[in-house]
């Protein structure tokens, strides 16, 4: 059964369909590709998902319908994601950051916490930093981390929240190709650590390169689906999208 | 319209039923800052008025402290009263500091302070709750201060008068709001507005304004005012099968909200049309009034002789209308018979001798009396009068009060609800074809009791 | 679709009550009536809405504006006088110095007053009073005070806002506040606080229209000057270079580079076309009422605000129509408030419900039409100082208190006053700290709420006795609820939107519940002083000197020491919260609600608990205040109070508790207030004004807040790292992707 899996999802914004009728699954073990050109649908797409946009159709984790929960409750069973602009807590430390995801809030704990404030173990949260190589920069706080790191922080801030399933919105925007690699080789490695993943990103070389399944997008359709090899073959997706880009981002 | 500028100006909103200065002492022409002629629209206002002299005015002013002619003593060691002001803030009330200094000034260089010791004021103004609880505190820590006069206040008085609480006599200048007149150990030496109020009412039931089978009132929304008509008004006429239907609006109300309040009391239609508002609420209601093209019987209080009203009509005052106030006026002829008259004329010759440019109406001429009263007090006790000494003659003070005409004065006795006034009568003046006319007043002898149930 | 439903909501009510209005020729007369007022509210509202389009300012100061463009018509009119704002005097140093050498002669040109315009000879009757000084012609003293509320425009932007347009958003809402002070302080110095008598200037005569109603022609005229004003508004937006660039500059300031104008240059033109407008409207609207007075066109700020916050600060039409239809409703509630169905308080119509029921209606479409999470590229963002996670607080908090328990017995009763001013000062800035500082919920109601304990603890732990330490924690819980009750629009209004929203909430408080006569009666509201075991420790309470023995003077140091042992209490739970996961969640939510969300944080209970916490401090801090004063009154709890604390708890430093001890020092009646009257004898005269100044360069000059800019200072000094991102502002809601 797959661990993630959208049927007939629809966004729809002042008339405009911006995702129409997508049907993908995110099976276990699988690190899932999602492509397009600008404005295909893609971020819109997750951020369905994820319960940051309205929309119809059905989203299944786990064989259970998640569509009318918060997106609160989403993260809460699981659904983790990233954001294209890491998005993180400034106020806050990078431990502080994966703080927020990892604990949970009871109104007992509030009280006690007046009185006395506690901390979790941070031990599992300092070894996700470590994992990602961001050791050593847990009392720091995201502004004085570099572009990259601070990327990965985003990523390691999904990972404390323990998800089942994580959507990544263009992790590598903004990476250089060294540092994208390198990137890649990690998402690989959490996919095969038992993480199934559903990933954006306009690094075609990177997507084709570590994905085990793609989706194209062109206008909130789909167009193409199939493994990286089926998807450099197909017409539409050269036409749609590759077209002028194939040539200098495939052959990387 | 009119939406919460109760905000802030709920603080003036005090001036609604209340405002005691303004009662007696409509003002009728000083202008705000630059000028001021006292016979401005005097003329108009319909009244000549017989001037007093300035040694008329010592004469008087002798009988009345008990002092001794000539200046006092500068060399001697001052008495020092403890004066509070609301100054400086939104609203406030300087005529009220300008009458109990041109009063020090006045007692200091003619009546011989008090036994030859110059009387002094130890000012404290209040802007905001907290000055209200400094200025306490400074006077009861301050040993010469051994009396306390307060000008007017809508703020900080309630916290004034939880910090002294009792241990130093209050005289309450002129009372505007609730704390005011259930104050613990002050009085105030006049009817203030809750006996303006009340008196009104007896004067309909009594059958003054004729048969009266209903009454429509306009009051302000704060405590104050709502409290005033709901508990002291509205009752006694009901009891007398009279119907009586209120409505309330902002203190600040003006235009379309007025004129759909007096609809809405049936102020276009009832026998009498009773406006309890500070003085902008009154132009509003006079031009409400002619807006909707009626005129009604008018009884109000005597706010509405206010000078903004006397300009925005021009010089004069709402034709045919009815003000309940404390029994006398400015505008109404000199008469040697009433006492109260002949002590409002020689204060105007005061102001006329040291400070002719000064604002003397609304709140300076009933604090200028305090001072007198406070002076005659000494007077009788001595200079080395205690706090405690002070505070039974005080509340113990039989009257008349300089320029207040309401007798008996019986701190306590007037009523159960009120304890802080000492005054219970009060009287009703109209303004018709150009000239002030008595109607029930010192003036011919009737004033009203207001409390007498 | 909530949205939907609220429209068609809407439609129907309108439908209803236009109805049930038009049934009757009194009600339809009412309604007609209130256009006049409108008119004024909706000038303001435009004079809002255009600030903001300028220059991103929320300006609460617009009815001051107009009540100052006002009084300068009333001054030239009356006698010929144009009256200047106090202007220090350099001389009278010098002047000073001279007396003190024994020259009591000597003295140097003042710097007036007033101007004489008009020929000051002749003296004219006006109005019934002589007045020295010859009246100006109307359309003389209308140019020349239009051309002053011109020249103050610009002098607000170069002076206040311009040095302002990076700052946090909040720091601009503490400079308008400011202003809002300065201006009213300013006319009463000048005119003293009692109305003034202003002659017409538009034709008054009665228009007949159709149902037998009756309108002045100037109220006709006037709505015809809206309308005229409002369309070339809108014109000038929609169809010109200049129009598009300010529309352009209020998303991007790039947006308006490119077009070729700086933002710069177009914030200053939409000020002083703002402040014109506004001054237009305050000088053609005061003869309505034939009277000024420097509250009344002031506090129509407030209908204003809800009426541009109806128009999400955006469209000059909706704008419009939203204040025409505020004055319009409130006479019609008005009427009909003797209407048996109308609810009664005491069997009379409930006061102040006929000023809040637009409020209500407004804050419900509000809700309505927004959103439980900001949506992609939304654009609202506040910034908000660095809330730093506070270390080694205990040793500094104890050194601290320690200090502060010794000077309450030794100091001077005006400085013991002035501590406990402080202290409680402090507790409601601390209830902000919570609310604005951690989670970055605007809030103008903290005083309300403040209030509301207050007024419990008088009205019923005082009624049926219960005891000390129960009754005021009832009143802070009275409080609490309804703080989550008036809390419930943030979960889907943000920023300065919900600063209106509170702002309302706090008006909506004072007017229904404070103004109900059975909360503050005649018989007033006292508080009884706290004890414990018969031990009293109220402020008046008699108390014996600890050496010398004997009475000391009053105030009673053990309330003050009561005071510090609640701020302690309550700052050690307020530090505990920031390091707290809770704490953390609050910041999330700060700092990017979604992003918050998709941490599986609930974004929604975060603030509700915010709320609630909030509420509860500010409760205790309302009991305080009853037990300082022995008594509690609508006024001191009321919204301009709310605001004010909102600006000493900014000023303070709204992110962190140092800050809002540095804001009690600074509230009214607190340290500073009695340093400026004992130490630099500045006379009472003089406090609001410069209180106004104070916000005003404060907000200029530490636009983090005291609290940061020590912190800033101190940090630098250590060479600490985090030295360079204290006084960098960070984003709360996310950029734009």
């Amino acid at each position: 059964m797959a661990v993630l899996s959208t049927k007939g999802l629809t966004v729809t914004f002042g008339g405009n369909r911006a995702v129409n009728a997508l049907d993908l699954k995110v099976e276990p073990g699988q690190l899932v590709g999602l492509i397009g050109p600008n404005g295909a649908g893609k971020t819109t797409t997750i951020d369905a998902i994820t319960g940051f946009v309205p929309s119809q159709g059905r989203i299944e984790f786990k064989g259970e319908e998640i569509g009318s929960l918060s997106s609160t409750a989403r993260a809460r069973k699981g659904v983790g994601r990233t954001w294209q602009s890491s998005e993180l807590f400034d106020d806050l430390t990078v431990l502080e950051n994966l703080q927020v995801a990892s604990e949970s809030v009871s109104v007992g704990g509030f009280l006690r916490d007046l009185v006395r404030p506690r901390n979790d173990d941070i031990d599992a949260l300092i070894s996700i930093l470590d994992s990602l190589d961001l050791g050593g920069t847990q009392g720091q706080l995201p502004t004085e981390l570099s572009h990259g790191q601070r990327k990965l922080v985003g990523v390691a801030r999904a990972l404390a929240a323990k998800p089942a399933v994580l959507c990544m919105d263009e992790p590598a925007a903004g990476l250089d190709t060294e540092e994208s690699q390198e990137l890649g080789k990690r998402i690989r490695a959490l996919v095969d650590g038992g993480l199934p993943t559903l990933l954006i990103d306009h690094d075609m070389g990177l997507v084709l390169t570590i994905c085990d399944y793609l989706y194209v997008l062109d206008f909130g359709q789909l167009i193409a689906e199939g493994t990286p090899a089926e998807i450099r073959a197909d017409e539409k997706v050269i036409t749609a999208y590759l077209g002028q880009s194939a040539s200098t981002e495939a052959g990387a | 319209m009119k939406i919460n500028r109760r905000s802030v100006g709920m603080l003036r909103s005090a001036a609604v039923l209340v405002a005691a200065g303004a009662l007696v002492a409509a003002c009728s022409s000083s202008s705000s800052s630059s000028s001021s002629t006292t016979s401005g629209s005097a003329s108009s206002g319909g009244a000549t008025k017989t001037a007093t002299s300035f040694a008329q005015s010592n004469t008087l002013s002798l009988a009345y402290t008990g002092g001794k002619a000539g200046a006092a003593n500068s060399s001697l060691s001052p008495i020092t009263i403890g004066y509070v002001n609301q100054q400086f803030g939104n609203p406030s009330y300087p005529e009220s500091t300008a009458g109990a200094a041109l009063a020090v000034k006045y007692v200091n260089a003619q009546l011989g302070g008090v036994q030859g010791h110059p009387i002094k004021l130890s000012t404290c103004f209040v802007a905001t709750e907290e000055d209200g609880q400094k200025c306490g505190t400074q006077f009861l820590n301050d040993s010469s201060v051994n009396v306390i006069l307060t000008g007017a206040m809508t703020v900080g008085n309630a916290s004034l008068y939880s910090v002294v609480d009792g241990k130093k006599p209050i005289i309450v200048g002129n009372g505007l709001t609730a704390a005011d007149f259930t104050a613990k150990g002050a009085v105030t030496y006049m009817p203030g507005a809750p006996g303006v109020v009340e008196g009104m009412a007896r004067y309909i039931t009594s059958g003054g304004l004729g048969s009266v089978k209903s009454v429509a009132v306009v009051a302000t929304t704060d405590a104050a005012a709502t409290d005033s008509a709901k508990l002291l008004f509205t009752p006694i006429l009901t009891a007398a099968g009279i119907k009586v239907t209120q409505v309330f609006i902002s203190p600040t109300a003006q235009g379309a909200d007025v004129q759909s309040a007096i609809k809405a009391a049936g102020g276009t239609t009832a026998d009498v049309f009773v406006p309890i508002t500070p003085v902008q609420g009154c132009i509003s209601i006079y031009n409400a009034l002619k807006s909707l093209n009626v005129t009604p019987k008018v009884l109000t209080t005597g706010l509405c002789f206010g000078t903004p009203l006397v300009k925005a009509l021009g010089g004069t005052f709402p034709n045919g209308w009815y003000f309940g106030a404390y029994g006398v006026n400015y505008f109404m002829p000199y008469t040697s018979k009433v006492p109260a008259s002949e002590q409002l004329a020689a204060y105007e010759a005061v102001v006329k001798q040291y400070n002719p440019a000064m604002e003397y109406t609304g709140f300076a001429g009933p604090t200028y009396g305090n001072v007198l009263t406070i002076a005659k007090i000494y007077n009788q006790l001595g200079t080395s009068a205690t706090s405690a000494q002070l505070a039974s003659s005080i509340s113990g003070f039989t009257g008349p009060q300089w320029g207040i005409p309401g007798t008996p004065v019986a701190c306590g006795k007037i009523t159960a609800l009120f304890p802080v006034i000492c005054v219970g009568q009060m009287g009703i003046e109209q303004f018709k074809d150009g000239k002030w006319s008595a109607i029930a007043d010192s003036y011919n002898n009737k004033m009203i009791n207001a409390f007498a149930g | 679709m909530p949205r939907k439903i609220a429209v068609l909501g809407a439609a129907l009510l309108g439908i209803v009550l236009l109805g049930v209005i038009l049934i009757s020729a009194d009600q339809t007369q009412a309604v007609v009536l209130g256009i006049g007022g409108g008119a004024l509210i909706a000038a303001i509202a435009l004079s809002v809405t255009l600030n903001y389009q300028g220059s991103g300012v929320v300006n609460f100061s617009a009815g001051a504006m107009a009540m100052y463009g006002g009084y300068i018509y009333y001054g030239l009119r009356t006698n010929g006088q144009l009256f200047l704002p106090p202007i220090p005097n350099p001389l009278s140093l010098i002047e000073g110095l001279a007396h003190l050498f024994g020259a009591s002669g000597f003295s140097l040109p003042k710097i007036p007053v007033f101007i004489q315009l008009a020929s000051s000879s002749g003296g004219h009757e006006a109005y019934g009073t002589i007045i020295k000084g010859a009246a100006m012609p109307i359309w003389e003293a209308l140019i020349i005070a239009l051309a002053e509320c011109a020249l103050m425009g610009l002098l607000f932007h170069l002076l206040i806002f311009r040095p302002l347009r990076k700052a946090p958003v909040l720091a601009r809402v503490v400079a308008s506040v400011g202003l809002f002070i300065i201006l009213q302080a300013i006319v009463v110095l000048r005119y003293t606080s009692s109305a003034q008598a202003v002659g017409p200037i538009l034709p008054q005569h009665p228009v007949a229209l159709p149902r037998g109603i009756r309108l002045p022609s100037d109220q006709i005229l006037l709505v015809g000057i809206v309308i005229v004003v409002t369309a070339v508004l809108w014109a000038v937006f929609k169809y010109t270079r200049f129009g598009l660039a300010t529309r352009a500059a209020s998303e991007n300031e790039k947006g308006a580079l490119v077009l070729g104008y700086s933002p710069d240059f177009l914030a200053g033109v939409n000020w002083v076309a703002s402040t014109v407008l506004a001054g237009l409207f305050g000088i053609l609207v005061a003869p309505i009422n034939q009277s000024i007075d420097p509250y009344t066109i002031t506090l129509l700020i407030v209908p204003a605000l809800a009426a541009a916050l109806l128009a999400r600060f955006r469209s000059f039409w909706i704008t419009m129509f939203a204040g025409l239809g505020l004055g319009m409703m409130s006479a019609w509630i008005q009427l009909i408030s003797n209407k048996s169905w109308f609810p009664k308080a005491q069997g009379s119509a409930l006061p102040g419900l006929t000023d809040t029921i637009p409020f209500i209606l407004i804050i419900l479409v509000l809700v309505f039409r927004g959103k439980s999470l900001p949506t992609r590229g939304a654009i609202e963002t506040i910034k908000l100082p660095f809330a730093p996670r506070t270390k080694r607080v205990l040793p500094a908090s104890l050194g601290l208190a320690a200090a502060t328990f010794v000077l309450l017995f030794i100091v001077t009763p005006g400085w013991r006053l002035a501590i406990v001013n402080s202290l409680v000062g402090a507790v409601i800035c601390l209830s902000l700290v919570v609310l604005t500082g951690y989670v970055g919920q605007i809030s103008l109601m903290q005083m309300a709420l403040a209030g509301i304990s207050g007024f419990t603890l008088s009205k019923i732990a005082d009624a049926y006795h219960i005891p000390f330490p129960i009754g005021p924690l009832l009143g802070a819980c009275v409080a609490v609820g309804v703080g989550l009750l008036a809390g419930f629009p943030a979960l889907r209004v943000r920023g300065v939107n919900l600063a209106v929203v509170t702002f309302a909430a706090a008006v909506t408080i004072q007017d229904l519940i404070f103004g109900n006569p059975a909360w503050s009666g005649f018989k007033g509201a006292s508080v009884a002083p706290p004890q414990i075991f018969g031990l009293n420790f109220g402020p008046n309470e008699p108390w014996t000197k600890f050496f010398s023995g004997g009475q000391g003077l009053l105030p009673n140091p053990w309330f003050g020491v009561f005071c510090l042992i609640v701020v302690l209490l309550l700052i050690w739970g307020v530090v505990n919260i920031r390091r707290s996961r809770v704490g953390r969640q609050m910041l999330a939510v700060r700092s990017n609600e979604r992003a918050a969300a998709a941490a599986g944080v609930s974004v929604s209970k975060t603030k509700i608990l915010a709320f609630g916490v909030a509420a509860f401090i500010a409760g205790i801090g309302g009991a305080l205040s009853g037990y300082r004063f022995g008594s509690v009154s609508s006024q001191y709890f009321g919204a301009v109070p709310s605001m004010l604390f909102l600006a000493f708890a900014y000023l303070g430093g709204i992110s962190s508790v140092s800050g809002a001890v540095v804001g009690g020092l600074i509230v009214s009646g607190g340290i500073s207030s009695i340093v400026l009257t004992s130490w630099l004898h500045v006379s009472d005269q003089y406090t609001l004004l410069l209180a106004g100044i104070g916000l005003i360069t404060m907000a200029i000059f530490n636009p983090q807040g005291v609290a940061g800019a020590f912190r800033t200072a101190y940090e630098s000094f250590r060479g600490n790292r985090t030295e360079s991102l204290a006084h960098l502002p960070l984003e709360m809601s996310e950029s734009k992707s």
